[in-house]
């Protein structure tokens, strides 16, 4: 289509077949049209509000392949496995294919299923089942399309009502070899009814490659999941992960993310939260530098009254790096009662840096409480200066400056693996 | 302070919409509809040099490349317009070349101006304030002459401006919104029919208002006005604008178009309150008010501020901005828009840092009630070269009933480290235990409404030339009536 | 002056008065004491006509008057004062500004001519030396920013200044130290007049021992449980709600 709304992009792997699944011709046909769709509308260009500030250009230029299995996955697989300091039941993924020899499933109670997702077709059809219609939806973007149409595999964790699921890990591995490799996750996240759930995604990897993932996360009556992402993707990858999550009433969702990997990232949260009385937190962390673009994009769509919706967003812009936040908070007319806050806090450290930040608050009932608080700006030479007087140098000044910024967004995160990983990964930042 | 005048101008305020009759006026029309030969005949009529009449040729020829490039973006809907179906020139027919004095002006006109509370004749005017009035496409009398001319100030219809200081307009014209800077700008550049051009010269710091009264009073015409600002180095203006139309069921586009200029050490303070027909309960009539304004601070520590009470309207696409070029300028913008019934509003501002330590700060409030839609939308951008830039943003949303909707839509773009930009933005209603607490003390319901709304407001109507400060507290009331209980 | 009969009103579909009856006359001064819960603030906030108090039964006469049929501001206007246990806040708006709009309404509503600013400043500056105001302070934003104590003297400075014939004052003394509690008792006191009733909601006996009431009534479980002279409030100091058999309702 010769818009000036799209990217031409045309993808070496799009004339691999989009397979049948077996014994799911509903998936097979989402599959068929997805991809006409994808061919129609290709990528979304800056003229597309919600991609004015990440430009997907460079990603149209370079020759996707689909991944083909290799004989280094293995390896690949335990290295990151090593680098993740948790004996958790895990699920580990090379090139979005799920690598069961390094994986922990352990057994999963009655009603519920831990695995990757073609298992879970195959294992677990009837737990499954109640929920294909998330992974056959033609709603969406293109991207979204694209996911539909050449998903593989993914993550499928599956809580059965009330039960509290003891924390998985969700590794995730980019393998490319000479040539670029475009791969697609679907990762399908259910909590029933009362029951709590902790997910812990770990993503690195090596090469060129391109990962859109699409996470769809299910939470039923009071369930509640802690979902929390590290992205350490390799530097010349594309990250792009779309989180969307349903809630009904009295749900919790409650995430975070650390990312400084990745060329271009995008790390995307929906949030629909659908009955009354839904919990959402968001935090998100990254620093960039180079020419590393990190993009944070969210929507808390507010559907019914009492919910409770919390975000905090911070960027560090080293280089030349671009780092853009979006986030968009609805309130629908039926959400009366609603308590949406936003923050988000830019830090520059270097002149040729770019920050880009656009909060949004679309509001149709009168009995809330909504705001949204932005700020972009550098180090503050008073603190640097304090920490100096102390006899700290400036490096270290600066360090411990940037890293207590970021720590805050992790002060509320109730499992402290996840707080000493980010700390972690922070500190890995400077040292790279 | 304010007199005798303003206290009936304000008086006078007590109905629904007052400014909503019409005068039985001969009219001079153009014919029905736009195309190079109208565009000509505006400049004729106009006595406009050769030099006028290409400039608007060049925008009417690059109008129409925009065909499918009316905006879209902004939140707000309204059927597509026909540009044919509308009369681009309408003018009190008036024999010879126009009034030389009031003395000479259509007393039917005058008594126009004095029901809007805005008397020409000197004796009545409020002291301090000189005033063009804008009826339709023509200008009909500047007062204040003799005390403009003491200070060298030039404040003249622009069609004047055209023939008596060619070059002012030839420089300065078109030089903050080019002629394709968007859809209606372009429009506006090709049709504009008359406003205001103020020259402050160097070093002369105004002491009187300067002000401008716009009406729409013809049936089917479009208003297009073209006001031209420059303040010279070290000067100082004060410029009043005021805007009303009487009620009529269709809707009647105004696309007007305003260019500040401030120099070095000079500033502008500009103060609109727009009071057009916003038609009636029901989303009939009222005007589409899409408005680019933009102020340049060319200059070193050079200041251009925004005031704005936006009540009127069927809808409102405006946002004043400023290009803050000069090293240390200063850019501001307050607003208070209000919609009620079917109103929509999609105002804000943006504020361009691109010289060194240069600041702005953005105070928004919007208040939405009925099944009105409001909108902030600003843009803060801070250049590479714009060290130490300052930007403070500050939007309240107030919302009344719940079938109204308050949005807040900003763009920060920084692009220099040492900038700092802050953005705040809350949205809430008018809470039960505010209203008992009024009440309590023996407001009625609409009085503690007008009150707190007033208190909401309070940041931006402090701003407000005296003058303009009493009208807009009375029009935040009027505006809000029917919209409790 | 003011005559409630067996009362009942909800809220939030509960019902919290359950048949209150109470009668004060002029120039009475009647204590409201009772254990959280039972109904004290909400009597007030019915009085005043706050909306989601639902009367579901019952009368309230003021000066033979239906209470209930009123406006709330109308009820103001007739003279009727709420000094509020949470006094709002209302942004951005003057003291003075608010003030002179009630003290002008309630003027019009009685026929009398409104004052203009240098009057009511005037008259302003008398009732601020009452209770210790300065004029910072008033024309400050209503409430804004001010502490508890303030807050109240706020509420007493509106009662010195609208002068009403039936006061209500909700749990003014709670939370306030021992000059601001000096305050809000000699105001309380000021006004006691024969044409002037007032009921006093406490949770406390150190209000009464300054302003000591003519009656004092128990209220618990919605309903006026034990009625009794000022001699009722130090027997409750010492034996607590639990020994006058308020668990009855």
């Amino acid at each position: 289509m010769a818009s000036r709304k799209a990217i031409a992009a045309p993808f070496p792997f799009l004339d691999t077949d989009a397979r049948a699944w077996p014994g799911m011709p509903e998936l097979t046909e989402a599959r068929r049209h997805s991809l006409s769709r994808f061919r129609a509308e290709a990528l979304p260009s800056t003229r597309v509000e919600a991609w004015k500030y990440t430009n997907l250009a460079a990603l149209a230029r370079i020759p996707f392949t689909a991944p083909r299995p290799s004989a280094g996955d293995g390896e690949a697989a335990q290295a990151a496995v090593r680098a993740v300091p948790s004996d958790r039941r895990r699920l580990v993924f090379v090139n979005g294919r799920f690598h069961a020899a390094s994986s922990i499933t352990g057994t999963a109670p009655q009603g519920s299923f831990v695995g990757g997702l073609t298992q879970a077709l195959q294992q677990a059809p009837d737990l499954i089942k109640p929920h294909l219609a998330h992974l056959t939806s033609l709603d969406g973007d293109a991207l979204m399309a694209l996911n539909t149409a050449f998903m593989i595999d993914g993550a499928a964790l599956l809580i059965g009502r009330g039960q509290t699921a003891e924390p998985v890990e969700l590794i995730q591995v980019g393998h490319a070899g000479e040539a670029p490799i475009a791969f697609h996750p679907r990762h399908l996240i259910v909590v029933e009814a009362g029951a709590t759930a902790t997910l812990v995604e770990t993503r690195t990897g090596e090469g060129i490659y391109w990962s859109n993932a699409v996470t769809t996360v299910v939470l039923g009556e009071g369930a509640t999941l802690h979902h929390h992402v590290i992205q350490q993707s390799s530097l010349d990858a594309f990250d792009l992960a779309r989180v969307q999550v349903i809630a009904d009433a009295n749900a919790t969702y409650d995430g975070s993310l650390l990312g400084t990997g990745a060329a271009l990232s995008r790390h995307e949260v929906e949030g629909l939260l659908e009955g009354r009385n839904v919990t959402c937190r968001l935090r998100g962390a990254f620093l960039a530098r180079g020419t590393q673009i990190a993009d944070v994009t969210t929507v808390i769509d507010h559907g019914e009254r009492d919910g409770q919706s919390e975000q905090l967003i911070r960027g560090v812009l080293d280089g030349k790096a671009h780092g853009v936040f979006q986030g968009r908070i609805v309130v629908r007319p039926a959400a009366q009662k609603t308590d949406a806050r936003q923050n988000s806090n830019m830090l520059m450290l270097s002149d040729g840096a770019e920050a880009d930040t656009k909060p949004e608050l679309e509001i149709s009932a009168d009995d809330v409480k909504c705001s949204h608080g932005a700020t972009v700006g550098e180090l503050s030479d008073a603190e640097l200066f304090y920490l100096q007087a102390r006899g700290i140098d400036p490096d270290t000044a600066r360090r411990l400056l940037v890293s207590g910024f970021l720590a805050t967004v992790f002060e509320t995160v109730s499992d402290d693996s996840v707080r000493e990983r980010a700390a972690a990964a922070v500190e890995g930042w400077f040292a790279s | 302070m304010a007199d005798a005048s303003t206290a009936r101008q304000v008086a006078d305020l007590g109905d629904r919409y007052k400014y909503g009759f019409h005068t039985d006026i001969e009219e001079d029309r153009a014919p029905k509809g736009l195309n190079e030969d109208v565009i000509r005949f505006i400049s004729a009529k106009k006595n406009e040099p050769a030099w006028m009449l290409e400039w608007r040729l060049k925008a009417y020829r690059h109008w129409l490349t925009l065909e499918h490039e009316e905006p879209s973006w902004a939140k707000v809907s309204y059927p597509p317009i026909d540009y044919q179906d509308s009369t681009y020139y309408s003018a009190p027919k008036n024999p010879g070349d126009g009034p030389k004095s009031l003395d000479e002006v259509d007393p039917k006109l005058l008594e126009t101006y004095e029901k809007l509370g805005i008397p020409l004749r000197e004796r009545g005017i409020l002291a301090g304030v000189a005033v063009d009035a804008v009826f339709d496409s023509v200008s009909v009398a500047t007062t204040f002459k003799k005390e403009l001319g003491k200070h060298g100030v030039i404040f003249c219809p622009i069609s004047e401006a055209v023939q008596t200081h060619p070059e002012l307009v030839k420089k300065y014209l078109g030089s903050v919104v080019p002629v394709a800077d968007n859809f209606f700008a372009a429009l506006n550049s090709a049709v504009f029919t008359d406003g205001s051009f103020v020259y402050i010269p160097k070093g002369v710091r105004f002491p009187m208002e300067l002000s401008t009264y716009f009406r729409i009073n013809a049936a089917n015409t479009g208003q297009f006005e073209r006001t031209l600002i420059i303040a010279d180095e070290g000067s100082y203006v004060s410029y009043l604008e005021g805007c009303t139309a009487p009620m009529r069921d269709e809707n009647q586009l105004h696309a007007a178009v305003v260019e500040l200029i401030a120099l070095d050490d000079a500033e502008i303070k500009y103060s609109t309150v727009q009071n057009w027909y916003p038609g009636d309960a029901d989303g009939k009539g009222g005007i589409y008010n899409f408005v680019t304004k933009r102020g340049a601070c060319r200059g070193r520590n050079s200041k251009i501020s925004w005031t704005q009470v936006e009540t009127g309207s069927a809808i409102t696409w405006k946002y004043p901005s400023c290009i803050l070029q000069g090293d240390n300028s200063v850019g501001e913008f307050y607003s208070i828009a209000i919609t009620n019934n079917m109103q929509q509003a999609d105002t804000g501002t943006k504020m361009i840092h691109i010289g060194k330590n240069t600041k702005s700060r953005i105070i928004s409030k919007g208040i939405s009630a009925g099944r009105a839609q409001n909108t902030y939308r600003g843009l803060v951008k801070i250049m590479p070269k714009a060290d130490g830039a300052r930007n403070f943003t500050q939007c309240d949303s107030l919302l009344i009933g719940d079938k109204c909707g308050a949005h807040t839509v900003p763009y920060i773009e920084a692009r220099n480290r040492s900038a700092h930009v802050e953005h705040e933005a809350t949205t809430s209603k008018i809470s039960e235990d505010q209203l008992l607490y009024c009440r309590q003390r023996g407001l009625s319901e609409e009085d503690s409404m007008a009150l707190i709304v007033n208190g909401f407001c309070k940041e931006v109507l402090q701003v407000l030339p005296m003058e303009f400060a009493v009208e807009a507290q009375k029009l935040v009331a009027i505006s809000l009536e029917g919209s409790v209980g | 002056m003011l005559k409630i009969e067996n009362l009942h009103a909800t809220v939030d579909g509960k019902e919290v008065l359950k048949g209150l009856t109470l009668e004060i006359k002029a120039g009475e001064v009647h204590a409201i004491m009772g254990p959280n819960g039972s109904g004290k603030s909400t009597l007030s906030y019915v009085l005043a006509g706050r909306s989601g108090y639902e009367v579901t039964q019952g009368t309230v006469i003021y000066k033979g008057k239906d209470l209930l049929a009123m406006a709330p501001e109308e009820r103001a206007r007739e003279g009727v004062f709420l000094a509020f246990q949470y006094p709002v806040e209302i942004p951005g708006v003057a003291g003075t500004t608010f003030l002179k709009a009630a003290y002008n309404a309630i003027r019009k509503h009685r026929g009398e001519k409104e004052l203009d600013a240098m009057q009511f400043l005037k008259l302003l500056r008398e009732k601020q030396a009452l209770v210790g105001m300065k004029d910072d302070m008033v024309r400050r934003a209503v409430n804004s920013g001010f502490s508890g104590g303030e807050k109240k003297r706020f509420e007493m400075l509106q009662m010195a200044l609208l002068e009403p014939s039936l006061a209500i004052l909700d749990e003014t003394d709670s939370g306030l130290d021992i000059d601001a509690l000096r305050v809000v008792s000699e105001n309380i006191n000021r006004l006691r007049k024969p044409d002037v009733a007032m009921l006093v909601i406490t949770h406390y006996q150190r209000l009464l021992d300054l302003v000591v009431p003519d009656i004092v009534h128990v209220l618990a479980g919605g309903r006026i449980v034990k009625t009794g002279d000022k001699s009722l409030a130090l027997e409750l100091e010492r034996t607590g709600y639990a020994g006058i058999g308020t668990q009855a309702a």
